[in-house]
């Protein structure tokens, strides 16, 4: 009780000093002035009276410090002082204090970006209530994230109401609906979602109600779900629109409610701006994958428990459908956050280490830095030894000009990083979830302040302890003998392993950065199978009754084409259901009197028009590719793939063989006649570039069944795809108002095939640009370390090579002999760190493409390239020494 | 040092709180001037030695001060017993009484043994 009470007055005790001074300094005043006037009345002279009085008193200031330590903490005040110090000797040195501070900065900055987006992506839960449970539903061997549903799997799923509740169907793929009810004809971006699909995920109903189970049956009359941002855009945010219809392609839907669109659901495309029932037969046995399912874990299930539950389930669905699933293959589950961000877990993984290396050598920059500042201090602080400062007083106070320095760092990183990070998301097409459209999710909370908080200090005893330690070892008596000149040989040592640390960091991530590069490339180098050059596409929405069936959709088709191809300029042009890096689609296939392997999950299937092989020089081997008479009426035909020749005829010529495809799977490819192979086209990277040639189907559009072109291209989009003989930038408003004119609809999503790999690229290119960055930042950073070691050693030894040049030496070897001194270092860093790179590339190979982790040309490059950068930071201070003037040198002293 | 201040300090504090509770409230110089006395001018101390002690001692709240006029018309600085500080006194010399008693007993067995 009394010490708290003590500690609490003391605490006090800190505030208002000049005042407790001055009350001091009264009261010993007039303790003085009654000891004299008892002198005199003893008969002193006021002199000898005055100096008794002293005499008794004892040291006034004497008092009055032991007085003050009494009344204060001297902990916090001596702290204070330190501070107050360390502030004035930054300003003092500005060069030095600026260089360190943007050095951190740097290194803290780039660190607090990477962490931001970790923390934005990975760390924080997704906005959405209870998102652990919400998850999504694969299929697939162990570890698939292939979502893919169809009619049948999903009656399963529901089935499996034990563990999971809400069960969800939900078309991922952006489409959308005319809206006809205007005067000009409007798109809304639309979403296919079942009954529950509202529930499972959490939305908010602002008026109305979700769709019922019954409205999301076949045949069930049509509604739909408006999302608020179109209410309010289109119907002013009148209430009313709550059971009044809507027409859309031509139907009219009733608007049963309108609804708020969690966030969340925009890592799923476009956020949709009207909802419609998936209206899917519960009894449906169709096996035709084209959406998605999610659904929420029941309450008192774990996720383990589910996930048995759905492993063991496989093997019902399996006995029900057989053929369907691969013997590898299982049913699953994943957090659906998984599913959103979890993929970039390896790049964010290696994007973080690298700055945390970037970090480091910041770190060591600097400490070499306060080394160095620590050497020309020796005076100051041997003199504040001399008069009885004890060393871990010295440290504190060292050590607290570090801290200032780090949190001043971390300050201006925040801000950098912060910044940075923003403006590099605005600036990338990389689309990564949960940032919005240009980063400004990505916002500063808790977790980010107080991380850079956290690494702000850890470097300020990286950086700032070491060498406050070593400065402060100073033995008094050499001090004094020798007036603090020189440095400690220990000293100049720990500089050179400081260097040589920041040299085989910067290896290590110039390795990193190499190998993304080279993977970058070849990524962009390999063969894709199609041509790029002047080769555009756009799209245009086919709905409508008219295009319910093939025939009229390839007369539109045709007449768009006829007219494209009559432009000057145009070389050729074709339409198809996808085209390359878009989206791909895939069925079960079968070869009548030609049995497939067992192991065939089935090939891509690909609907494309005339023209088509041309338009992306995609050789057709042999046979013949499409054309205008491969109508409906004509007899069925295929082209397939180099690879699906290879798979499933080895060495057989597939040529002239019958194919049926999808049959049985769904009730919209009953009419799928068997096709003949007409043709065999080259392979073709579609599916990503870093992903082999899969087999392809290649079937004539104007041939799919009509109910499948009624149910699927019906309310989808047609690519056309057209190359010209030149840029086609300059043409594209020409072909644009042509086809608009064709085909009556509008055209959209103008793009250059080079757009569409460069943006089917875009991720890898983001991490390659950080990658980059780091790298030549970790360069910069190690050569500007070596720099001013090698300034400094040649400034320690001046005397000693002014002697040594005075005395006759050459002034080449004088130079010859500081370039060894530290290229020496720059090699044994060169050397540890390809050492640890060779140890640790490991780790990039998820990353790699067509590279090796240990790819000789970048142990060989990367090396060779910090050697001569190491050179060039040598060079300079080594010719600076050989131009000692050994007068000027020895007069120095 | 330090040890050394803090026993001068617990002695200080007794004979400032035993003199303050015998005269009222005095002033530094009064106190020092009291102890130099009651030793017998045995005990001569720096005055300035006294200031810190009291310090503590109003800052642990067994005295109080505040600013008057002295007998000669100066102005002062007064302290004050507090309740507290009373029942500290008393402890105080209680744990002295005990202390001296043991010292005491201490020196006279060596007497005897010797």
């Amino acid at each position: 009780m009394k010490t708290l009470r003590r500690t609490w007055k003391r605490l006090l005790g800190l505030t208002g000093k000049p005042r407790r001074e001055r009350e001091l300094a009264d009261e010993i005043a007039s303790h003085l002035e009654m000891l004299i006037e008892e002198n005199i009345r003893a008969g002193m002279t006021p002199e000898q009276a005055e100096r008794a009085a002293r005499l008794t008193f004892g040291g006034i200031e004497a008092a009055k410090e032991s007085y003050r330590d009494q009344r204060g903490l001297p902990f916090i005040e001596s702290s204070l002082a330190d501070l107050r110090y360390a502030l004035r000797s930054l300003r003092k040195n500005k060069g030095y204090a600026l260089t360190a501070l943007l050095v951190l900065a740097l290194g803290i900055g780039s660190t607090t970006a990477i962490f931001s987006v970790v923390n934005q992506l990975l760390l924080k839960p997704l906005p959405i209530s209870d998102p652990d449970r919400l998850v999504a539903l694969v299929q697939g061997p162990e570890g698939s994230r292939n979502m893919t549903a169809s009619p049948a799997l999903f009656a399963h799923w529901r089935a499996q109401s034990s563990v999971l509740t809400d069960v969800s169907a939900f078309v991922a793929d952006d489409t959308v609906m005319n809206y006809t009810g205007a005067e000009l004809v409007e798109q809304w971006r639309t979403q296919r979602a079942s009954a529950d699909f509202f529930g499972c995920v959490g939305f908010h109903v602002l008026y109305g109600r979700t769709f019922t189970q019954d409205e999301d049956l076949p045949n069930a009359a049509r509604v739909v779900v408006l999302d608020e941002g179109l209410w309010r855009r289109r119907f002013s945010s009148d209430s009313s629109i709550v059971g009044k219809t809507v027409s859309l392609n031509g139907t009219p839907n009733t608007v049963v409610g309108v609804v708020a669109t969690p966030p969340f659901v925009r890592e799923f495309g476009a956020p949709p701006e009207v909802y419609v029932p998936m209206r899917l037969d519960p009894a449906s046995q169709d096996l035709g994958s084209y959406f998605e399912v999610i659904a929420r874990v029941k309450p008192r299930v774990t996720f383990a428990q589910a996930k048995a539950r759905l492993h063991a389930s496989a093997d019902q669905y399996r006995a029900k459908y057989p053929g369907i699933l691969g013997p590898q293959d299982t049913l699953s589950l994943i957090p659906v956050g998984e599913l959103v961000t979890g993929y970039l877990r390896p790049v964010l993984g290696v994007l973080l280490g690298a700055v945390g290396l970037v970090l480091l050598i910041a770190c060591a920059n600097v400490a070499n830095l306060m080394l160095v500042r620590g050497a020309s201090r020796r005076r100051e602080i041997g003199i504040r030894a001399a008069i009885g400062a004890s060393r871990s007083r010295i440290v504190r106070q060292l050590f607290c000009e570090s801290a200032l320095l780090a949190l001043a760092g971390g300050g201006l990183g925040l801000w950098l990083g912060y910044g940075g990070i923003r403006a590099l998301l605005a600036a990338s097409d990389a689309g990564f979830p949960l940032v919005g459209d240009s980063g400004e999710a990505v916002l500063l909370d808790w977790r980010v302040a107080g991380f850079v908080l956290l690494i702000s200090l850890l470097a300020a005893v990286l950086f700032g302890l070491f060498p406050a330690l070593s400065s402060s070892r100073i033995e008094l008596n050499t001090f004094l003998k020798d007036g603090g000149q020189g440095a400690g040989w220990r000293k100049s040592r720990a500089r050179a392993a400081l260097v040589v640390l920041e040299v085989s960091l910067s290896v290590v991530l110039l390795v990193g950065s190499a190998l993304l590069i080279r993977s970058f490339v070849a990524l962009y180098r390999v063969n894709r199978g199609f041509e790029t050059k002047n080769v555009m596409t756009m799209q245009t929405l086919m709905g409508g009754p008219k295009y319910a069936a093939s025939a009229g959709l390839a007369d539109t088709i045709r007449i768009g084409l006829d007219r494209l191809r009559a432009i000057p300029g145009v070389a050729a042009a074709s339409a198809g259901e996808q085209i390359p890096l878009q989206g791909v689609s895939s069925l079960p296939f079968d070869t009548p009197g030609n049995p497939r392997p067992a192991e065939s999950q089935g090939a891509g299937w690909a609907i494309i028009s005339p023209g088509y092989f041309d338009v992306f020089k995609i050789p057709v081997k042999r046979g013949r590719e499409f054309n205008d008479r491969d109508i409906g009426s004509a007899p069925a035909v295929a082209v397939i793939n180099e690879t699906m020749a290879k798979l499933f005829w080895k060495g057989h010529d597939p040529l002239g063989d019958r194919i049926s495809i999808g049959r049985g799977i769904m009730q919209e490819l009953k009419d799928e006649p068997v096709r003949e192979i007409v043709g065999i086209a080259g392979d073709v990277r579609d599916a990503g570039l870093q992903n082999t040639p899969r087999p392809v189907m290649y079937v004539p559009q104007a041939q799919v069944p009509d109910a499948f072109a009624a149910n699927f291209f019906h309310d989808d989009f047609m690519k056309w795809v057209v190359r010209t003989r030149d840029q086609p930038g300059k043409l594209a408003p020409v072909i644009q108002k042509q086809l608009q004119q064709a085909t009556g609809l509008p055209v959209s999503d103008f793009m250059t095939m080079d757009q569409v790999v460069a943006q089917s690229l875009s991720e890898q290119r983001f991490s390659l640009l950080l990658m980059t960055v780091f790298g030549g930042a970790a360069l910069l950073l190690a050569a500007m370390g070596l720099y001013g070691l090698m300034a400094y050693t040649v400034e320690q030894r001046r005397r000693e090579l002014g002697i040594r040049l005075a005395l006759g030496a050459d002034a080449r070897r004088v130079r010859n002999m500081v370039v060894r001194q530290g290229m020496r270092m720059a090699l044994a860093g060169v050397l540890i760190g390809i050492a640890a790179s060779f140890a640790l590339a490991r780790t990039l190979e998820s990353l790699l493409f067509a590279v090796k982790a240990r790819d000789p040309l970048v142990f060989v490059a990367v090396p060779v390239l910090l050697a001569a950068v190491a050179f060039f930071a040598v060079w300079f201070p080594a010719v600076r020494s050989s131009r000692v003037d050994p007068v000027e040198a020895l007069r120095y002293e | 040092m330090k040890d050394k201040s803090d026993v001068w300090q617990g002695t200080l504090s007794l004979m400032v709180l035993k003199t303050l509770d015998l005269l009222g409230p005095q002033h530094g110089y009064g106190i020092a001037r009291r102890i130099e006395q009651t030793s017998g001018e045995l005990l001569s101390i720096n005055h300035g030695t006294l200031y810190p002690v009291l310090l503590k001692l109003e800052q642990e709240g067994s005295i109080a001060s505040e600013w008057g006029v002295s007998d000669n018309n100066r102005k002062a600085k007064f302290y004050r017993i507090t309740r507290s500080g009373k029942k500290e006194l008393a402890a105080e010399e209680r744990e002295w009484q005990r202390a001296t008693e043991i010292i005491a007993r201490f020196s006279k067995s060596g007497d005897q043994s010797i």
